[in-house]
């Protein structure tokens, strides 16, 4: 039977979890209002923070975007998505039809790149780019991106594509559906949850990705905004602060969508 | 499956077609995760370079360093605690933590676990760097020392130890509980009795999803400690690429950091074995 | 319907950022904090010409990554480092015929001057101007907070040892180096005996305790009032620019002698001249190099500039000494030798990872840490074994 009560402790110590969790991001997005340059000392309430961000040089170029950090994380982000969202699924679909001794070993090498800490995946990326002698650029940033999110979209998408029911596919080509055809009209709606599932875990490890990245292109000038972050940690800029919030906005629109979205099912449930 | 004959020549090409559909996926599975992983541990035997050109020779020098050279074991030494203390860490504050989520109405429950879960999507050099500016503010002497590294790892990695064991310990059949208490065990023990076995197998998954990204992270000691009091195992990987660019080198601290990695994780999986206790326990009762 | 948007939004994308490829970039890779960041925007809209700054701080990490295969056009190195890129091919000469702005026969400023001369002229001599345009230059030395450091602690290096103020050193395997050579007494820091050079890595390990710091950019901000450390290895030009903003802070070099050091641009093989030249050639004007120095606080290479700034009004008048550097008997630049920076910098990373560990070893946090552990693992594994038996019966 389920405690209808909670005691004094349990709510005691839910507060200072949260407090403990919440605290430094909160402190953040006020500072990011702060007159002073400093981080520690509040002064007055401001937007020049956010004005100064929005017309920095490095963090967005609008009229070179091939400059601007901003840009460029997303559009790596995009791209690597497209991409390794494109060969998962293919290979989701493809690996129904493989024998399962192949089909267990592409598994188990998928998930090397999944379990392995990031720091040895980005050594061994590091030395396949020196063995090509491929120079760090936001070209090896992109390669090692799509690396890295294909495996997370094959596990994404198997399971839904595995759980498919042949015959309906089977049914299409009784009707005379080209293999192209069926898979475009009849296989990929079936599964649309489950990529669209594994494009946002693609998009968010793109996205967020530091270790990877700054190991793969790090001093080429070609920086995402992770590694934006990581070379100014020593000298602190306010703009960094006012970034953080509208991430964490962004952020928190998304959670707050999911909730809504997920007490709706509830309330239908109900 | 049984296949009709005259649907064996229309199955034969969507056959076809979807296995070349993997093509593309096989060619970036092996040139970019199986490939490299064979390079780096050729690359482990060789001497650094300082010419640029790629050298064949063949040395055990960088793993006889491991056993020999301070930097190596020391690095690996810290990072392994300071790791082991997180862990501890964040199942002493996580274990309750996912215990009471269970108990909450459903809502409720919902709307904290999102709570716990949303930092997980934030950029985690944006949680350091607020954590670090919590920490100069009230916490000075945290900066600079192994507690404060600790509790910089704590604070990134707590939701990894909460969502496996909320998951397992949310599954648990409740009338397990009630046969508990009608048999005459009081809450206590059927907390130590029956939900912390049952949990086991959460647990030790969150201890894997803790453990191995807090003795490898390289952001946490360099924004919490800068002035290098700390050294980890990622530290000494990324001075010795960045500073020093021994790539030889390093991908030989990686190739023994795995093994010792796989070791870890082989005896982790080895105690979940016993998680078989699920099905015996509903069995005897 | 939605897929072709997406499809064709994607196609725009593509073609603004494809075709937003035709600005000349120059891509400068310089130390942080050591520049005007306004020279720089001054230089775009003179020029019409972008310029992409990249930061490292190290000369070993701007060496990696030239090697490492990154393209840049202008880098600012240090004095051995010059030599070591110039040694090694990897920089092109420095094409003074392209240079309009400064001529190095008239224009250095005393001290400088004669520094390179020695360089060029004592054995095994090295020619900077022959690679490199100057940039700034100066010394290393000790930045201390006067209101809290005694006169008499200041006796030489030694002083970083003293437990009785917070110290913080410098993260350069050279930096560090430098002082426990001349403490220890070697010759020449250049190339130290087996012997010598052992002594500087005890002097060291005993100087890097658990309470001192190793910091670089750092010091900006830590050494402005209050400033968090009592002394500090400083460059002298950081030093002219904290002690404007700290008037407690002060600047003292033991009398055992120092490291002077020349920074300068060097164009790496492969750089684009057309950019590089042009770049150069405004750093290098009057304006250009007052404005650099007011801001950054380094010696200039410029002899007018340099004595318009010492001068009654000028922005350094107040700190002459550390402004104007002159080479005394015990002071040295740094040259380069590949065996002697191999074992510096692998042996300063040995250093630094089992700093904190002299005397208690692990300390007592650890050996809980490692009960708490071993308790865990063999309870799990007990239960585990009870388990068992319990499911054989």
């Amino acid at each position: 039977m389920k405690q209808k009560r909670s005691s004094a402790p349990t709510i005691i110590f839910l507060v200072v979890v949260f407090i403990f969790i919440y605290a430094p991001i909160i402190s953040i997005a006020v500072f990011s209002f702060n007159e002073a340059n400093s981080l520690v000392r509040w002064s007055g309430f401001t937007f020049d923070r956010y004005i100064e961000l929005f017309t920095d040089r490095e963090l967005f170029n609008y009229t070179n975007p091939r400059e601007s950090i901003v840009f460029m994380t997303l559009w790596i982000a995009v791209i690597s998505t497209l991409v390794s969202a494109i060969l998962g699924t293919l290979a989701a679909i493809a690996l129904t039809q493989t024998k399962k001794v192949i089909r267990d070993l592409t598994m188990s090498v998928n998930n090397i790149p999944i379990v392995s800490p990031e720091i040895i995946t980005a050594v061994s990326l590091l030395v396949l780019f020196g063995a090509l002698q491929i120079a760090p650029s936001y070209n090896t940033m992109l390669i090692a991106h799509i690396a890295f999110s294909t495996p997370y979209v094959l596990i994404t998408v198997y399971p839904k594509v595995k759980s498919l029911d042949p015959n309906i596919a089977d049914a299409a080509y009784d009707l005379g559906a080209s293999p192209f055809k069926a898979l475009l009209k009849v296989i990929l709606p079936q599964i649309k949850v489950a990529i669209i599932a594994g494009a946002a875990i693609a998009f968010t490890m793109s996205f967020d990705d530091f270790i990877i990245s700054y190991f793969v292109a790090g001093s080429s000038g070609d920086k995402n905004i992770s590694i934006y972050l990581y070379t100014n940690r020593l000298s602190p800029k306010p703009i960094i602060n006012a970034l953080s919030t509208i991430i964490l906005v962004i952020i928190g629109g998304k959670i707050t969508y999911d909730y809504f979205k997920t007490g709706n099912k509830m309330e239908e449930i109900e | 499956m049984v296949v009709q004959n005259h649907d064996q020549k229309k199955v034969k090409p969507k056959k076809k077609f979807e296995l070349t559909l993997g093509v593309p996926y096989y060619f970036v599975l092996i040139v970019l995760v199986v490939i490299p992983i064979f390079l780096m541990i050729i690359s482990s035997f060789q001497l650094d370079h300082t010419s640029g050109i790629f050298p064949i020779s063949f040395t055990f020098e960088h793993y006889l360093d491991f056993l020999k050279a301070s930097t190596f074991v020391n690095s690996m030494a810290t990072s392994l605690w300071i790791a082991a203390a997180t862990t501890i860490v964040t199942l002493i504050i996580g274990y309750p933590l996912a215990y009471i989520l269970t108990k909450l109405k459903p809502r409720l429950q919902i709307s904290l676990l999102l709570l716990i879960n949303a930092p997980m999507w934030i950029n985690m050099l944006l949680r350091v760097r607020a954590l670090e500016q919590i920490m100069r503010m009230f916490f000075p002497y945290l900066i600079d020392s192994i507690p404060g590294v600790v509790i910089g790892l704590v604070y990134v990695y707590l939701p990894f130890m909460v969502l496996p064991i909320f998951a397992v310990l949310s599954k648990i059949d409740t009338s397990l509980l009630e046969s508990a208490s009608d048999l005459g065990a009081n809450r206590f023990k059927t907390i130590l009795k029956v939900v912390v076995p049952l949990s086991l197998s959460g647990v030790l998954s969150g201890i894997l999803m803790v453990f191995l990204p807090a003795a490898t992270t390289i952001i946490i000691p360099q924004y919490l400690a800068p002035s290098h009091n700390i050294y980890m195992i990622g530290t000494l990987i990324e001075k010795s690429i960045i500073n020093n660019g021994l790539i030889s080198y390093a991908s030989a601290i990686a190739i023994v950091l795995s093994l010792v990695i796989l070791g870890i994780v082989y005896y982790i999986k080895k105690l979940d074995k016993y998680k078989g206790v699920n099905r015996n326990e509903a069995e005897a009762f | 319907m939605k897929k072709s948007l997406l499809l064709g939004l994607l196609l725009v994308v593509t073609v603004l950022l494809v075709s937003c490829e035709s600005l000349p970039t120059l891509r400068l890779y310089n130390w942080g904090e050591y520049i005007d960041d306004d020279l720089v925007v001054q230089f775009e809209e003179a020029s019409g010409y972008k310029v992409k700054q990249i930061a490292f701080d190290s000369n070993e990490v701007a060496i990696t990554q030239i090697k490492a295969g990154n393209q840049y056009d202008l880098v600012i190195p240090s004095d051995y480092a010059i030599e070591q890129l110039a040694v090694e091919s990897l920089i092109m000469p420095m094409d003074w015929s392209k240079i309009t702005t400064f001529d190095p026969d008239s224009d250095l400023a005393d001290g400088l001057a004669s520094i390179l001369d020695q360089v060029k002229n004592g054995t095994n001599g090295f020619d900077l101007l022959e690679y490199s345009a100057p940039y700034f230059w100066g010394n290393v030395g000790i930045l201390y907070n006067s209101e809290t450091v005694a006169p008499a602690d200041l006796d030489g290096w030694n002083a970083l040892t003293n437990t009785d103020y917070k110290v913080a050193f410098y993260n350069s395997s050279r930096d560090a180096f430098m002082p426990a050579l001349k403490v220890t007494g070697a010759a020449t820091i250049n190339d130290p005996t087996d012997a010598e050079f052992n002594a500087a890595i005890a002097w060291l390990n005993d100087a890097l305790t658990q309470e001192t710091d190793v910091i670089t950019d750092e010091i900006f901000d830590a050494m402005l009032a209050p400033s968090r450390y009592d002394m500090a290895i400083s460059y002298s030009g950081d030093a002219n620019f904290l002690m404007s903003e700290n008037d407690a802070l002060d600047f003292y070099v033991p009398e055992e002698g120092t490291n002077i050091w020349v920074d300068g641009f060097v164009l790496p093989n492969g750089a684009n001249e057309t950019l590089a030249y042009a770049f150069i050639n405004f750093m290098l004007t009057y304006d250009s190099t007052l404005q650099n120095t007011e801001f950054v606080g380094y010696s200039t290479p410029r002899k007018d500039v340099f004595e318009d700034v010492l001068a009654v009004d000028g922005s350094f008048a107040d700190y002459s000494a550390s402004y104007d550097v002159r080479m005394s008997v015990n002071d040295e630049v740094y040259r380069y030798n590949l065996d002697l920076k191999t074992q510096m910098d692998t042996t300063w990373q040995e250093i630094l990872a089992s700093k904190g560990y002299d005397g208690d070893g692990l300390g007592t946090g650890t050996y809980i840490a490692i009960i708490i552990v071993a308790v865990l693992v063999l309870s799990s594994t007990t239960i585990a074994i009870i388990k068992k038996r319990k499911m054989d019966r």
